[in-house]
């Protein structure tokens, strides 16, 4: 009776596991088989948690780039029209964070003290080396989004799904209820993920066509950048 | 038949064994020597059986029991525990193989339940002419009241100590060390020195639900860890200040939290202005 009258309350599913936080397997749970792992209910939720704040992470570092290049390209229009996407795509994420819970990333001073020292430092070199930057960044990003929406289609489509028990299945329910998340396969998500990875696309074909390409030590710079924004995605992923 | 496969083994630590199909298909679908009962014996006396649908609901009920009941007369120990399951006519066998920690699931257990009952009370007041600071007030004096018969007792500070050090006290530290690393069975659990990670995480837990009751969870930035932080602080030296409170109804504690969030409104103030020069805030 109770129950049913709180709309979210975080306690009323056994919570073995927090955001961000480990905790050793108990093969004590009906969940878990002799066969091996389940995807359990709090397995998925960790997963899309860690999701979202990895990509809430990389719009504002997104945002933060954009602002650093500005700083010294005044009234550049395509960087003007590559932030007030981003600012946008920011929003949604903030929103998600805020709606779901999420622990937001520890490292965010990080990211903008980092990001706004790289967009200068680009902008600096030139106009097609800002885009060589957009480019390099947009790359990992929309490859980011593709991995996760290929994530969350194996979570939702596994073998072992139809395994799970009743139990877990209605307290996912319970729990989407509560969260006013009425969709149960993520399709949601999935669909901002989906525009998001498409704009991402777009904007890396706007810096090529604004010469990134002919950007001194294109290549090299390509590469740095690349791998740098993927170790900053594997950091947000994990705190 | 599925979800019920991980309860059979309980089921059959109930003394009796139950109907007489049951026992046949679990010793067909079980290794032999995951059978610890005597079916002789049990074919004996026949009493009523007892099935369960979740072994989650089970472990709450016997855990609520052991707190209800037990706890009063035996303390935070596993003592209290065992009498739990026997009063459900399990065997010791079936009490080590539900509550591997023993002493720590109960405290776990009670701690969860305090949250979810101050969360759920919070959550259906009349909050509308309420101030944050006030919500937050009433929240933790209501977490806080639930532990209050416990300290009157003067047992809490046991279940304190085995929950941040462990059962076995902070003397037999390196022994537990050895235990921990050498030993495969529940042992393991039990003489883990590092109680006090799970502590964290239980505040953490608490912290960010009464951010959530105050409506302060939507920071997307540095914020979100300093307000927890602050919370937390204000949770956990309150509580301490609780151990030691001789007055009437704690009326101690209850001016100290008062003075507590107070003070951390002041630093709240210092932390804007210092995170607008650093550039810490977006």
């Amino acid at each position: 009776m109770l129950r049913n009258k709180i709309k979210h309350c975080v306690f009323h599913v056994p919570r073995r596991c927090y955001s961000g936080v480990t905790q050793p397997i108990d093969y004590n749970d009906p969940r878990i088989n002799k066969s091996g792992r389940i995807w359990g209910w709090d397995d998925k939720k960790r997963r899309l948690e860690s999701m979202i704040r990895v990509d809430q992470a990389g719009e504002f570092g997104a945002v933060i780039i954009c602002r650093g290049q500005a700083s010294v390209l005044v009234n550049d229009p395509v960087i003007s029209e590559i932030q007030s996407q981003e600012e946008n795509h920011l929003k949604v994420m903030e929103e998600l964070v805020a709606e779901r819970r999420v622990r937001p990333t520890i490292l965010s001073p990080i990211w903008n003290v980092a990001g706004f020292a790289m967009g200068a430092a680009t902008a600096s070199l030139g106009r097609p080396s800002a885009m060589a930057c957009h480019k390099a960044v947009e790359d990992v990003i929309s490859e980011h989004y593709n991995d996760q929406i290929r994530d969350i289609h194996e979570m939702y489509n596994e073998p072992n799904d139809d395994f799970t028990s009743e139990k877990t299945k209605e307290q996912e329910q319970e729990y989407l209820f509560k969260t006013k998340a009425v969709d149960t396969r993520e399709e949601e998500l999935r669909k901002v993920l989906k525009q998001f990875r498409d704009e991402e696309l777009h904007h890396g074909e706007m810096a090529v066509e604004n010469e990134a390409q002919s950007a001194p030590f294109y290549q090299g710079m390509y590469t740095v950048i690349k791998s740098a924004c993927n170790v900053a995605i594997w950091l947000s992923k994990k705190i | 038949m599925r979800r019920f496969q991980s309860v059979l083994p309980l089921a059959l630590h109930v003394k009796g064994g139950g109907p007489l199909i049951i026992q046949r298909a679990s010793l067909f679908i079980f290794p032999r020597s995951y059978v610890t009962f005597d079916p002789v014996v049990g074919l004996q006396s026949m009493p009523e059986t007892q099935t369960y649908e979740d072994v989650n609901d089970l472990k709450n009920k016997i855990l609520d029991e052991a707190i209800d009941e037990f706890v009063p007369i035996h303390g935070w120990t596993e003592e209290s525990v065992t009498q739990a399951v026997k009063k459900h006519n399990f065997s010791g066998v079936a009490h080590s193989q539900l509550f591997q920690k023993g002493q720590i699931d109960l405290i776990q257990h009670f701690i969860t339940r305090s949250n979810q009952k101050m969360s759920a009370t919070i959550q259906l007041m009349d909050k509308s002419k309420m101030l944050e600071r006030d919500i937050l007030y009433e929240a933790i004096k209501l977490r806080l009241e639930q532990v209050a018969p416990f300290i009157k007792n003067g047992t809490w500070t046991e279940a304190m100590s085995a929950y941040l050090i462990g059962p076995r006290g902070p003397l037999n530290l390196v022994n537990q060390l050895f235990t921990q690393m050498t030993s495969t069975s529940s042992l393991q659990h039990e003489a883990n020195p590092l109680h006090s990670k799970n502590a964290a995480y239980h505040l953490a837990i608490l912290a960010d639900e009464l951010c959530f009751l105050i409506n302060q969870h939507k920071d997307t930035n540095i914020n979100w860890y300093a307000k927890r932080a602050a919370i937390a602080g204000i949770y956990a030296t309150t509580e301490l200040h609780m151990l030691n409170d001789k007055s009437q109804d704690f009326k101690d504690t209850w001016e100290f939290l008062d003075r507590r969030i107070d003070g951390a409104l002041t630093v709240k103030g210092y932390w804007d202005t210092i995170g607008d020069v650093i550039g810490l805030k977006h």
